[in-house]
């Protein structure tokens, strides 16, 4: 059990003694009242608080029932969307209070051991996320009253696909912090990785059909995505209900990109100090001993203080997943892999993976603006097939235009503002040149490979014969969801194949050569399909697309293995 | 605590902030560390601390090489930067609480030893109140009373005498780093203010562009000052701008 981090004795005692010595001083008698009114106040705001969310969250579902124009499904869609609108901000509040509160500030400079932090800081979060279990129980206790049988059966299933998704999520959370059977790891990853979709859309294509027409137009301007709901709400006018999975990829790669957002700029640099020094360690050749110096002082700390090298390197990958969780999918599929990174290697992968411009902004806006651009042709291609391949093909113009000088920028210059992204780095023992070099050079690899891509598939999409351009709609969707993984597996592959930590790699290797082979397998059958269906120029289309598609990982370690770990191996033999 | 620092090195970018510093503090010692702006000086600080590592060189704490990840030895010492985080959603009292239990020393006499320096620190009042409330040199106050009830081997404190905090609040700190150095506590503080560093200091460590330009005792420096007013002040600008 966690050792409390305050002494509530103590604190108790000298509370009340506080209050009688300031009664003794007649100018100081409504600063002792005060004393205790503060401590009664803060309780009351604390209940205030929770019982506003919760009726709140009445009124929102008593809103929805007396709403005649809402069917049934559109009162499950409702749930669901206050469901998933809950869970976001719950995600978001424990985000914050782990990786983001000004209490991390305070915890560096304090002898605590890491998982005491961490282990109050999550507990804070959940307290701070009440907000959110408050609007559900509100949204639960609602419709115990108003709901039929049938209603409740609906907010069983609901509930029990979310119990099934955060138990998953749990147990891959856990499985991968003490890294037992790596290949049922993957098979967990791989399940959330692909079940994500269906426990997103289903409710909203449920919410989409009853409740959007009536009020997507005021949510779309109140909500923080609402552009990408009216996106939706335009697709279902359009489309006929059963390709509204078409979208589904495009949910996919909105959350992705939200899972991406550097909204970890302050996180873990200090949670990961240790870790950071570990990395100087390593840099001076000094890490052997690590282990043995981490030990905690005999018979002094007790748990709240003492840490040891093992225990604290579990820690700072709980830490990690923690992170995962609370972010997303492929900041957890990332943070997993993260796991099997040494230290050093871990650094760096966090570093260009979420702090420099260069990649994580012209990424996500990239992958944003695609998602956009393809969706609106699709939709706007069902009616005039001439205008959807016209907007796909400007599509990928913009962003080529749009995006490639960011790649372009450090390339020229020689700069990158890593520094002034995570000033906390400045702090640590890490090369802040080296980081600088890796950034541009990261950007500059994917940007490669991205753009080519980009364009010859736009323009391979746009010279499509009208009847093709629905299973190219459904084709492009798929292959732009795999993007991702390719990235993981393939940074993997460019940093697993220079280091010396065969053992470590060995798992993330055969992955990486799987993906490979499944992108080959994929974009041939993805080829032949195309002959089939479609004129010369669509084949030639989708054949370069792959073998851009394919070239990826050899690009990336073109690009990085040699300059990199020549880096790496420089420092060493300065320091030495 | 004895503190040996041998050839320690820190740059950031093309920035040498310390280059190849070595001395030693013996227990007991007061050290203020003086230098102009961006000179080095809270580098050193959150070096000692281990809030920054070293690029070369190693920190040596009673004879063991300092580690950050080694938490007995951090236990041993505490920083305060010039503007010192505390928990800012807390009150005075559980900021307090929570360093004391960090550091072992919410004991038996605790709360008469809080309750003596929340009152000569004028704190009192404010006990209750939340950190975010506070002004900087009331924060500042509170990290002071926390770190002086710890009471580590080892008192870190960057620009003490310029944290906003009232005569009062200086005064009391001049009465307790005397007092601490006492008990055999070791004290490094930056400061810009030579005076001040006079009468607080046995020791004055001066650092200029990230190099150790003197280290020695008040007295050999004021030896090697001519005499009359402003004579330390001249011998502070001249060490500074010597040639490494």
């Amino acid at each position: 059990m966690t050792p409390a981090i305050h002494n509530a004795t103590l604190e108790k005692d000298l509370r009340e003694r506080i209050g009688r010595r300031l009664l003794d001083l007649p100018d100081q008698r409504s600063e002792a009242r005060a004393v205790g009114r503060n401590a009664r106040s803060r309780k009351l705001r604390r209940f205030l608080s929770g019982a506003l969310l919760l009726g709140l969250g009445c009124a929102l579902v008593y809103f929805v029932q007396v709403t005649p124009s809402l069917q049934p499904s559109g009162r499950l869609g409702t749930l669901c969307f206050l469901s998933l609108w809950s869970t976001i901000l719950w995600r978001g509040v424990l985000c914050r209070h782990l990786f983001q509160s000004p209490d991390l500030l305070a915890w560096a400079l304090l002898p605590a051991n890491p998982q005491v932090v961490l282990d109050r800081q999550l507990r804070r979060g959940l307290n701070g996320s009440l907000a959110a279990h408050g609007i559900l129980l509100g949204v639960g206790l609602t419709l115990g009253l108003a709901w039929s049988f049938s209603g409740w059966g609906a907010v069983v299933g609901v509930v029990l696909a979310a119990l099934f998704w955060v138990t998953l999520r749990s147990s891959a959370l856990l499985m991968t912090v003490w890294r037992v059977l790596a290949p049922l790891e993957l098979f967990v990853w791989a399940t959330l990785w692909f079940s994500l979709p269906i426990f997103y859309i289903a409710p909203l294509r449920l919410l989409f059909v009853g409740f959007m027409n009536e009020y997507g137009d005021i949510l779309s301007y109140v909500l923080p995505f609402g552009w990408i709901l009216r996106a939706f709400e335009a697709a279902q006018r359009a489309l006929p209900p059963e390709n509204l999975l078409l979208l589904l990829p495009v949910f996919a790669l909105f959350m992705i990109s939200r899972g991406l957002l550097p909204r970890l700029k302050s996180r873990l640099v200090i949670l990961e100090a240790p870790l950071l020094s570990h990395a100087g360690a390593t840099q001076e050749g000094a890490r052997p001993d690590a282990g043995a110096s981490s030990a905690p002082a005999e018979g002094t700390q007790d748990s709240l203080t003492s840490s040891s090298s093992p225990e604290a390197e579990r820690i700072r990958s709980r830490a990690f997943l923690y992170a995962a969780w609370a972010q997303g999918p492929l900041s957890a599929l990332d943070k997993a892999w993260l796991a099997w990174l040494s230290p050093r290697q871990r650094l760096l992968v966090e570093c260009f993976l979420w702090a420099p411009p260069g990649l994580a902004r012209v990424w996500i806006s990239a992958a944003k603006t695609l998602s956009i651009g393809f969706a609106l042709g699709a939709v706007l291609g069902q009616r005039d097939q001439g205008v959807g391949r016209w907007t796909w093909v400007l599509t990928a113009a913009y962003v080529t235009l749009r995006t490639f000088p960011e790649f372009l920028g450090p390339l020229l210059t020689s700069r990158s503002s890593v520094g002034a992204e995570m000033p906390q780095l400045i702090l640590q023992p890490v090369a802040l040149r080296e980081l600088q070099g890796l950034t541009w050079k990261f950007s500059w690899a994917l940007g490669a490979s991205l753009m080519p891509l980009v364009l010859l598939y736009g323009l391979g999409v746009g010279c499509l014969s009208p009847d093709a351009l629905a299973l190219h709609t459904t084709q492009a969707f798929k292959w732009v969801t795999f993007l991702p993984l390719a990235h993981q597996f393939s940074l993997l592959a460019a940093v697993s194949g220079t280091t010396n930590d065969t053992e470590r790699f060995r798992f993330s290797w055969f992955v990486a050569i799987c993906l490979i082979i499944g992108l080959l397998l994929g974009g041939l059958g993805f080829v032949l399909r195309a002959t089939i269906y479609t004129d010369f120029w669509s084949w030639v289309s989708v054949a370069v697309v792959w073998m851009f598609w394919g070239a990826i990982p050899w690009v990336y370690r073109k690009a990085f293995d040699r300059r990199w770990f020549d880096c790496c191996r420089k420092d060493r033999a300065s320091s030495a | 605590m004895h503190i040996q620092l041998q050839s320690v090195t820190k740059r950031y970018g093309s920035v040498r902030a310390l280059d190849a510093v070595s001395f030693e503090i013996l227990p007991g010692q007061v050290v203020a560390v003086l230098g102009q702006n961006g000179a080095g000086k809270t580098t050193l600080l959150r070096i000692l601390a281990g809030v920054a590592g070293t690029d070369r060189g190693e920190i040596l704490y009673d004879g063991e090489p300092f580690r950050r990840e080694n938490l007995g030895q951090r236990t041993r010492l505490r920083f305060l930067p010039d503007f010192p985080p505390l928990f800012p959603g807390e009150t005075v009292l559980r900021n307090i609480g929570i360093v004391l239990r960090l550091y072992d020393a919410d004991g038996a006499g605790a709360e008469e030893r809080i309750l003596a320096l929340l009152e000569e620190f004028d704190l009192l009042p404010f006990a209750e109140a939340s950190a975010h409330t506070l002004s900087r040199g009331q924060a500042y106050k509170v990290a002071l009373v926390s770190l002086i009830a710890a009471d580590p081997e080892l008192w870190l404190l960057d620009e003490p005498l310029a944290s906003g905090m009232d005569p009062l609040g200086i005064s009391a700190f001049r009465r307790h780093v005397k007092a601490a150095a006492g008990r055999g506590r070791t004290i490094l503080f930056s400061t810009q203010l030579l005076d001040t560093a006079e009468r607080i200091a046995d020791r004055v460590a001066l650092i200029s562009r990230g190099a150790l330009r003197a280290f020695e005792t008040v007295a050999s420096l004021r030896e090697r000052a001519t005499a009359g007013e402003g004579a330390l002040d001249a011998l502070f600008l001249r060490l500074r701008d010597e040639a490494p």
